[in-house]
């Protein structure tokens, strides 16, 4: 009976502890959906009658209709940096735990360092490279950026999926004649899609975030959804309901995959330290 | 060192046989990795070391020359970087070690086997998937705002006053707005921790006539300690390079009081158009950025030692 009571109270205590906690988001939400004196009024107001006019505005004509040219700029540079970063972090994971070697605990370390580097270490150059290239404000500048970020992470992150796989595979597909290349191709990308796709989503969310690199090597042409809210915010900033609407825009297919790997995101970012 | 504790946890090493491909194979899968990464990554850092010794302005391109250490000694006579150092190690240092402490209650509480638990557990990590832009949006408007703020609303309501926060206390602004996002973060850790606490150790205890604080005590906390280190040290090096965030809601101020190592950067090279100081900022702060990095790993390796 003591024990039902104190379950009940714990249980309550969750559920107001996590309406409190997420409550900031939830505020966000009703000022998207007021009207723009409404989101400002004091004491707030609670009940109102929702209007998805921020929406429609902020989805068709932030900044003279940005928001749709930063949505494709996001889905490029995060979907395509993380994609390179499979393509040649992969292969580099199944090389290091086929052919263990002294050297291993090297290289892992040594791509982990350029993650831990800070990125003002390298962005000067970065720019005047891409600036004499006169590639700046190009989308595919920074997705390849991107794809540098991703590729050591990615690499890590496999490296603990691939070390889960029984070695007796890899012999089997040798023994069938495979080469390694053949037998990633046939056998490791059936085998790892979970993997695959958790490493391939968590890289989707840290690049759609990323701020340093896009912020400095674009304008108006190639910005992602961060900076398109970024300036949005300077341009806008009075209008609370119009950017919360275009923020909510904005992090929402983010948010959304985030809490479809949310389980899955523990094990990639912890590099399998932590498995949940 | 903090590599080989992070290798000792992850298990890296030589742990199979060889198989009969040829070794040359592994070369041929491992080089495009490793070219691309120093390409993109190596190469500028060059880059960045041999500008930090150029005179180079970009409003004044005609004027490129060698200056030796020139940048570096204008950089040590500005009281802006002292400040950014030590504010980088504030707002790192405050953010990482209070997200990973919010964390372990917000653990304990997803850990409870309630009805609507996976609701529950979707609804808290919301604010990690909130990108730093919409975070500093929603804190510093909608929520502390000093006029039409919620949270000021609250006060004003309770008879405390109207506060500015961002203006009066940017520091710990920062460090509520970041520890906001990352709770969740470590939370996740914090509750893998948790479900892979052996029963057999609880049980042991409860037979002694344990109880809950005890047991959390002298069971769980221990338990959790090593994947609190890998908090702090995600956490760290994560956090190190806090920038949308500062970039957006305080530009570095009032004055520099927000102004860290990666801001600083910003600043340089990308307000005074100044190459030559900003790539020496940059060097300056991966140099700064190892040994903190560094000296937090052997500070947290004291204590786990013991």
């Amino acid at each position: 009976m003591q024990a039902q009571t104190s379950k009940r109270t714990y249980g309550t205590i969750a559920y107001v502890v996590t309406i409190l906690y997420v409550f900031p988001v939830l505020w966000l939400i009703m000022t998207s959906l007021k009207s723009e004196n409404a989101a400002v009024s004091l004491p707030p107001q609670w009940f109102f009658a929702p209007s998805f006019a921020h929406y429609i505005q902020a989805f068709f004509n932030v900044n003279g209709g940005g928001y749709l040219h930063s949505l494709g700029n996001s889905v490029t540079a995060a979907a395509g940096g993380a994609l390179l970063g499979l393509i040649l972090g992969v292969p580099a994971a199944f090389a290091l735990t086929l052919f263990p070697g002294k050297k291993d605990g090297n290289v892992l370390f040594w791509l982990l360092s350029t993650k831990m580097m800070p990125m003002a270490g390298i962005i000067v150059p970065l720019y005047v490279i891409v600036r004499n290239l006169q590639l700046l404000d190009n989308i595919w500048v920074i997705t390849l950026i991107y794809a540098g970020m991703s590729v050591p992470m990615v690499t890590w992150m496999m490296y603990s999926f691939f070390k889960e796989v029984p070695i007796e595979i890899w012999e089997a597909a040798q023994l069938d004649g495979l080469g390694p290349m053949q037998a990633l191709m046939r056998l490791g990308f059936p085998l790892l899609r979970t993997g695959i796709s958790s490493s391939f989503l968590i890289m989707l969310v840290l690049n759609w975030n990323e701020f340093f690199v896009a912020v400095n090597l674009s304008y108006d042409h190639a910005a992602t959804l961060p900076i398109l809210i970024s300036g949005y915010m300077s341009s806008e900033g009075l209008f609370w309901a119009k950017m919360s609407a275009a923020g909510i825009l904005s992090m929402l297919p983010i948010l959304i995959v985030g809490w479809l790997v949310h389980k899955q995101f523990v094990r990639g970012m912890t590099f399998g330290a932590v498995k949940s | 060192m903090a590599t080989q504790v992070v290798a000792h946890r992850m298990k890296i090493g030589p742990s199979r046989q060889r198989l009969g491909w040829r070794t040359k194979s592994k070369w041929r899968l491992l080089f495009p990795a490793l070219l691309f990464v120093g390409i993109m990554t190596q190469v500028p850092f060059l880059i960045t070391l041999w500008y930090s010794l150029l005179h180079w302005n970009f409003l004044d391109p005609t004027r490129i020359f060698f200056t030796g250490l020139q940048n570096y000694q204008y950089i040590f006579e500005d009281p802006t970087f002292l400040h950014a150092i030590g504010n980088t190690v504030i707002l790192t240092g405050g953010s990482v070690v209070l997200a990973i402490l919010v964390g372990i209650p917000l653990a304990l509480l997803m850990d409870l086997d309630i009805v609507g638990k996976q609701v529950l557990r979707l609804l808290i990590i919301t604010p990690f998937f909130v990108m730093s832009s919409v975070n500093a949006v929603l804190w510093k408007d909608l929520m502390f705002d000093p006029n039409f703020g919620f949270v000021d609303w609250l006060l004003r309501a309770v008879g405390l006053g109207t506060i500015d926060f961002m203006t009066n206390d940017p520091r710990r602004s920062i460090i509520f707005m970041t520890v906001w996002q990352w709770a969740p973060f470590m939370m996740l850790i914090t509750l893998s921790g948790l479900q892979s606490l052996p029963i057999e150790s609880l049980e042991a205890v409860r037979v002694d006539g344990a109880n809950k604080w005890q047991e959390f005590v002298h069971i769980v906390l221990p338990h959790l300690r090593k994947y609190m280190e890998i908090e702090l040290f995600l956490g760290i090096i994560l956090q190190i390079q806090m920038f949308g965030r500062i970039y957006i809601s305080t530009q570095g101020g009032p004055g520099d009081q927000t102004t860290n190592l990666a801001y600083y950067a910003y600043l340089q090279g990308f307000t005074q158009w100044n190459v030559g100081e900003a790539a020496a900022v940059g060097i300056l702060t991966v140099i700064v950025t190892t040994i903190i990095t560094t000296f937090l790993f052997r500070l947290i390796m004291r204590f786990s030692v013991e």
